[in-house]
């Protein structure tokens, strides 16, 4: 699992983070969002200890991450622009990393040479992008880590590829509960992958939640009155959203669905109708109130 | 699970020897080609060199090509095995792997000395195995093999620590390159400079000498550097036993510095200049403070006062500061507010400093000794005519009696009060003091000669001077050879062979010697003819002495040798004269002849010309040396020589009525 309390990190007098707190469980798969320059590759850089926060405490597996050795055994960061030994081939690379980690695990390496369909004496760098990047899935998931840090990992990757690492990681966090921690700048790559979302802006985290409670607690209604009396502020609704059109509302609303439907029932509606949500609606309509744009963020 | 807890990792030693290996290679081929390469050249040779004693750092080495890789090469090593420092992604790379800093620096520092030490190593095998095999004594012995495998090795790994000090100093590793040589250059340039500028503002400072004597033990390089593969000196090697203990001092001491960065090191510091921010200020104090000392001394240089000199410094110090800025902020538009305000601040801090140097030398300048202290004292005029001693290793000619001692304070005194250390004049003095407690003091002035001319003639009069000045008076007979006797004016002159005739020469020219006035030293009358002589076979000396024609011993002796005519210049062998009327205006003074006689001649001003033997004879009366007087004359032996063999003067008292009579 991974801890982070009050993180702050500056380069020179640039604030990159400000006191940055999440968590992720075990067995958990997180994503962390953000736009370009909200700090999420140096947020990484210090999770996977190859920065120091200036303030706060990272915890990985219950221990601090940065110069400890057997945390960092258990741990594998593929960074966003991937860096190989110069003039290496990917057994050569292989037996880098055997020599890195305690875990590695040989028969896994083999396994893995089968479904990514690479020649591992040829040079890494004659490598297209995404090949490179299955390169780095492979010698990642071959040390077997419990903690898996993965900045902007399906770059480059075409559709099936994707699929193809979304299911090695899935099956890892199935069998042995493995951690997995995912950046991204676009929400739609990560949804159906994780479990749970923090939105990182920035430099401060502005919200976290549980993909599945989220799904459950937003509601885009439509409803229609017989007369105008019905006054949404005034009904007993948590609303993140109201628009009318013609005499119909249409309402973003938090709470239980059973909640809902009952505080609605008791204005006697001519319409009532629940509507689909996309996460994305919900990121936005969550964050409409405090004021940003999120929609570049999101999409 | 198999545990690996083992400390070393042989794949980072193996990623090393393909990402550096082409170092050691080169490292390899090139000592090899230069030292035992050469060695089995020389075998086949039919008439083989003559070789000295230098052994491996001698010329058929090549020692020159040998130090240069021994500088070169460590410092691409430290460049290239910590490049990944300098890189971002793979300093990221090398950092995210479970190990500690300090174990994967340990790991590149091992495999950077075993790629350096390896070259030298197996030369040195090829060495000793050829000395087993064949007969190697007339190039070199183990001893002094075994010496450059431990000189080489000292210095290579003082250079590497020293790069690899100033790689995890820096995030740019061109940066690396350059500030590892500025490194080690850098206290010689700064002792340099400090001397200079002590030169400049304080009394009786010598710079000269202090950098001759010591320059050497302020940076490795300029010791490897300053060694020389041939010629007559001594033979020596070219770094000592001692120096090599302190350079691998030096070396662990750059490692342990090292280490100690490499893991405080934010490895966000990739691509920046400085990887600690703390040493921004330092950094660019330093670089303004050096180049406001190197632009003072070129001003000062070239113009000699101080109002240049602190131009010098603003002017440079400016230059610096904008320097280190752009270095740091990797870019060259610098010219904003702050970095004004910046250029102020340290511009005075570096103003501050320069002015504070000075001050602590103040006691210094006043400083005279007491005639009881001091035990004996050398003057001479200038401190390389004392070098040469030294270097000849010949007994120093010091003043012990108690009045000529404070004759020679007296002058000291005097100099104190009367020079000033920018306003240099033309004439040297130069004092050596070995003081009763056992301590030596030295002092050099510069200044021209007639402000102190009662003291210095006090001085100079003494015999215990005179042998300071002449040499050739503590010259013993039986060990010269041959005394070589020779006018300028193009006659052959004359050379004594014959042990007796040296021998009279010598009583002759030495009492001649030991009778001069003061006058007679310094502004003697006519035409000289040299004197060199051959001691112990060799012609490289300090006994060299002028004859002038009013030695009278001298003179009467070779006329009864029947030598005069052959040795002296005569009136017959000037082919002509001219004579010239020396002007009264003020840059003209007091100035040396040859000056203002060139400034006339390109001024064409028609000169007196004298071809009349009788009257050239007349001539000859002229003073060498002085720097006022009425009249110029300069003599011509070869008309188709435009320029004149000696430019004499004439005050207007003692000039002949001819030429008084021509410019009347």
């Amino acid at each position: 699992m991974i801890e982070v309390n009050t993180v702050s990190k500056s380069f020179d007098r640039t604030k990159i983070l400000n006191d940055v707190s999440f968590r992720v469980n075990k067995g958990s798969i997180y994503g962390l969002l953000g736009s370009n320059g909200a700090g999420k590759t140096t947020l990484m850089r210090i999770l996977t200890g190859i920065l120091k926060q200036n303030n706060g405490q990272v915890h990985i597996l219950e221990d601090d991450v940065f110069e400890n050795e057997s945390v960092k055994q258990r741990m594998v960061f593929i960074p966003d622009s991937l860096y190989f030994l110069p003039q290496y081939t990917t057994r050569q690379m292989a037996d880098y990393n055997r020599s890195m980690y305690d875990s590695w695990n040989e028969e896994r390496y083999e396994k893995l040479k089968k479904v990514f369909q690479l020649d591992e004496k040829k040079k890494i760098s004659q490598f297209s992008k995404g090949m490179q990047r299955q390169v780095a899935f492979w010698l990642a998931m071959s040390a077997m880590p419990d903690v898996l840090i993965l900045d902007e990992p399906f770059d480059g990757l075409d559709a099936v590829m994707r699929q193809k690492v979304r299911n090695l990681i899935i099956q890892d966090v199935a069998e042995r509960e493995m951690t997995v921690l995912i950046s991204s700048h676009n929400l739609r790559e990560v949804e159906d992958i994780c479990d749970h979302v923090g939105i990182l802006h920035k430099g401060e985290i502005l919200l976290e939640r549980d993909l599945d409670d989220l799904k459950a607690d937003v509601h885009k209604i439509q409803v229609a009155f017989n007369d105008d009396s019905f006054q949404p502020e005034e009904a007993n609704l948590d609303i993140l959203h109201k628009e009318k059109r013609g005499s119909v509302w249409l309402l973003i609303v938090r709470g239980s669905e059973a909640d809902i439907s009952a505080e609605i029932k008791d204005h006697r509606p001519l319409v009532y109708d629940r509507l689909p949500l996309t996460l994305e609606e919900i990121f936005i309509y969550e964050m409409g109130g405090v004021g940003y744009a999120f929609e570049n963020i999101l999409v | 699970m198999r545990s690996k807890t083992s400390s070393f990792n042989k794949e980072i030693i193996k990623q090393d020897f393909r990402n550096v290996g082409w170092v050691s290679i080169v490292y390899f081929l090139g000592l090899f080609f230069i030292v035992p390469m050469q060695l089995f050249m020389e075998f086949g040779r039919d008439e083989p060199r003559i070789t000295d004693d230098r052994g491996l750092f001698g010329g058929i080495f090549a020692y020159e090509l040998q130090s240069l890789l021994l500088i070169v090469m460590p410092v691409l090593m430290a460049v290239f095995l910590f490049r990944y420092l300098h890189v971002k992604g793979a300093s990221d790379f090398a950092h995210s792997f479970p190990m500690k800093r300090g174990k994967l620096f340990h790991h590149h520092i091992l495999s950077g000395m075993i790629l350096l030490i390896l070259p030298i190593l197996l030369n040195y095998l090829v060495l000793v195995i050829t000395a087993g095999v064949t007969d190697v004594t007339e190039y070199y012995t183990l001893a002094n093999a075994s010496y450059w495998l431990w000189l080489f090795t000292t210095m290579t790994l003082l250079i590497f620590a020293a790069g690899v000090f100033v790689g995890t100093l820096t995030g740019i590793s061109a940066v690396q390159g350059v500030l590892t040589f500025i490194l080690l250059f850098l206290p010689v340039g700064l002792y340099g400079l400090i001397a200079f500028h002590l030169t400049s503002y304080i009394k009786g400072y010598s710079g000269d000498m202090v950098l001759d004597r010591s320059v050497q033990y302020f940076s490795p390089l300029v010791d490897l550097l300053e060694y020389r593969s041939y010629g007559p000196e001594e033979v020596s090697v070219p770094v000592e036993v001692l120096s090599l203990f302190i350079y691998g001092g030096i070396a662990i001491l750059f490692y342990v510095a090292s280490v100690w960065l490499y893991k405080k090191r934010p490895l966000e510091a990739a691509g920046r200049a400085l990887a600690v921010n703390a040493l921004n200020p330092v950094f660019k104090l330093g670089v303004t403070f050096c180049f406001a000392l190197f632009g003072g001394m070129y001003f000062s240089v070239a113009q000699n006062t101080y109002s240049w000199m602190i131009t010098g410094y603003v002017i440079g110090g400016t230059f610096g500061f904008a320097a280190a800025s752009m270095l740091l902020e990797k870019t060259w538009r610098v010219f904003n507010l702050k970095n004004l305000k910046g250029w102020l601040g340290y511009g005075v801090a570096a103003g501050v400093i320069i002015a504070a140097i000075p001050l602590l030398w103040q006691s210094y300048e006043s400083y005279v000794p007491e005639q009881n202290e001091v035990e004996k004292v050398y003057i001479s005029s200038g401190y390389w005519e004392y070098q040469q001693l030294a270097d000849h290793d010949m007994k120093v000619p010091y003043i012990t009696s108690e009045a000529a001692i404070q004759s020679a304070i007296n002058l000291h005194e005097k100099l104190i009060n009367v020079s000033n250390p920018l306003k240099k004049g033309e004439d040297y003095f130069f004092f050596v003091y070995q003081m009763e407690d056992g301590s030596e003091i030295y002092r050099q002035y510069r200044i021209d000669e007639k402000k102190v001319r009662d003291e210095k003639k006090s001085v100079y009069e003494t015999q215990e001077y005179k042998s300071i000045q002449y040499p050739v008076l503590a010259l013993d007979v039986s060990e010269i050879n041959q005394l070589l006797m020779h006018p300028y004016s193009g006659q052959v002159g004359k050379d004594l062979y014959d042990p007796e005739k040296i021998s009279a020469f010598m009583e002759v020219l030495k009492q001649d010697l030991e009778q001069l006035s003061y006058d007679e030293m310094v502004t003697p009358k006519g035409l000289d003819t040299g004197v060199t002589f051959t001691v112990n076979g060799t012609r490289e000396n300090p006994y060299y002495v002028r004859l002038y024609p009013s030695y009278e011993n001298t003179m009467e002796w070779l006329k009864e040798e029947g030598m005069y005519e052959q040795v002296m210049t005569q009136a017959e062998d000037v082919q002509r004269a001219e004579v010239y009327s020396w002007p009264q205006s003020l840059d003209d003074r007091y100035s040396r002849p040859r000056f203002v006689f060139e400034r006339l001649r390109g001024d064409d001003i028609e000169p007196l010309e004298v071809t009349n033997n009788a009257q050239i004879e007349t001539l000859f009366e002229g003073k060498a040396n002085k720097e006022e007087g009425a009249y110029l004359v300069a003599f011509y032996f070869d008309k188709n020589d435009p320029e004149p063999y000696e430019v004499l003067s004439f005050d207007e008292g003692d000039a002949p009525n001819f030429i008084k009579e021509h410019f009347e």
